[in-house]
């Protein structure tokens, strides 16, 4: 399923998540998770919606706590920090996705991040709405090169997300290809970024011999 | 001024795009937005490399002209533009061809009924609440429903 891998749905934004839904349906996605939404919706126009939880900069404790607390069959975002952060929320069980890699200080992900997250099937998500703000386009554009590098060479779950909070700042495929091309990402490549999300929630297991009792 | 035979004229693509906005924006403005873009996002060189140009707009559809190999360059730079006229706003790339008639053959103009519901610009099942108050809403006819 292509998958918009984050929308802000809360009380500040002036667009409904139905709306979300809609204009997601027609640039082309089947599924949006709507981070922090306070809208209770499965599914509208043919367009599923996941619900996700922005885990931010916690200490020790407060985070772990924070991600056992989050209901089951949500998606857990945690927001990068330091890079000993990092490698402690990639080895969390419970947390699927790392977001705000354009606000990463340098080296927060390093080569042992990304083999760690290629590891644990934990995800890292490119948020293409610091792209489209001029003020943060050159740093994210950086990042995202970095970071795309890390993940041809540990192959870890790349995902792609708009990072809309009005209906207006989401994207239609060919507008994120063109986009992704702009940080070096081939098309094959943003394919396989926008289908991801189902080998993170639901990762292929090795299969377990049941002995018969008797 | 002599007519350039067809193997020395430059090849061109047009990119169909829709501008997304609660103004009514004119071709002029359109293209300001657009060669703004061009040059924040690819400089002065990549402009001049590109040659982008606004050749058609009717109503909020438009078509862009740009050198051949240029046209995925053209659609980042359009789908970064956020603002025309000072109001928020979204280039939608519908299509990119050689012609700009098979571009126009591809616009679908959306049929805006404002009766149904007083204060409320609806098309299809979208609906956006243009009222003052509460700025400017996007939401769908469900919502309104709900509501």
């Amino acid at each position: 399923m292509i998958t918009d891998a984050c929308v802000y749905a809360n009380d500040s934004s002036h667009t409904t998540l139905r709306r979300f839904a809609l204009t997601a349906a027609s640039c082309g996605f089947s599924r949006i998770i709507a981070c922090d939404s306070v809208e209770d919706i499965s599914g509208y126009a043919g367009v599923s919606i996941l619900k996700g939880k922005l885990i931010g900069k916690l200490s020790g404790k407060a985070f772990f706590d924070a991600v056992k607390k989050t209901p089951a069959g949500t998606v857990v975002f945690v927001q990068v920090g330091e890079n000993s952060f990092n490698r402690t929320a990639v080895t969390t069980k419970g947390v699927h996705l790392l977001t705000g890699i354009a606000d990463l200080p340098k080296g927060g992900f390093d080569h042992i991040v990304a083999k760690m997250a290629a590891q644990q099937n934990t995800g890292v998500v490119l948020d293409f709405s610091r792209i489209i703000d001029p003020k943060s386009r050159r740093t994210a554009l950086s990042r995202y090169a970095e970071i795309l590098a890390f993940q041809r060479k540990y192959h870890f779950p790349l995902l792609i997300a708009s990072g809309a909070s009005e209906c207006l700042g989401q994207r239609n495929i060919t507008e994120i290809t063109a986009l992704a091309d702009l940080f070096g990402m081939t098309r094959s490549e943003v394919d396989f970024a926008l289908d991801s999300l189902d080998g993170i929630l639901y990762p292929k297991k090795t299969v377990e011999i049941v002995e018969d009792g008797s | 001024m002599s007519v350039l035979p067809p193997t020395l004229r430059e090849n061109r693509r047009y990119v169909l795009f829709r501008v997304i906005t609660q103004v009514d924006p004119t071709q002029k403005e359109v293209y300001r937005s657009m060669a703004d873009s061009v040059a924040s996002l690819f400089g002065d060189v990549g402009a001049a490399k590109m040659h982008p140009a606004v050749v058609w707009s009717e109503g909020e559809y438009a078509v862009a002209r740009c050198t051949r190999g240029h046209e995925q360059s053209l659609i980042a730079a359009l789908s970064v533009i956020t603002k025309i006229c000072g109001e928020p706003a979204a280039f939608r790339s519908i299509a990119t061809s050689g012609t700009i008639l098979s571009l126009k053959k591809k616009v679908v103009p959306e049929i805006v009924d404002d009766t149904t519901y007083p204060g409320y610009l609806c098309a299809g099942k979208k609906v956006n609440n243009l009222s003052k108050e509460n700025g400017h809403r996007y939401l769908t006819k469900d919502d309104i429903i709900k509501e």
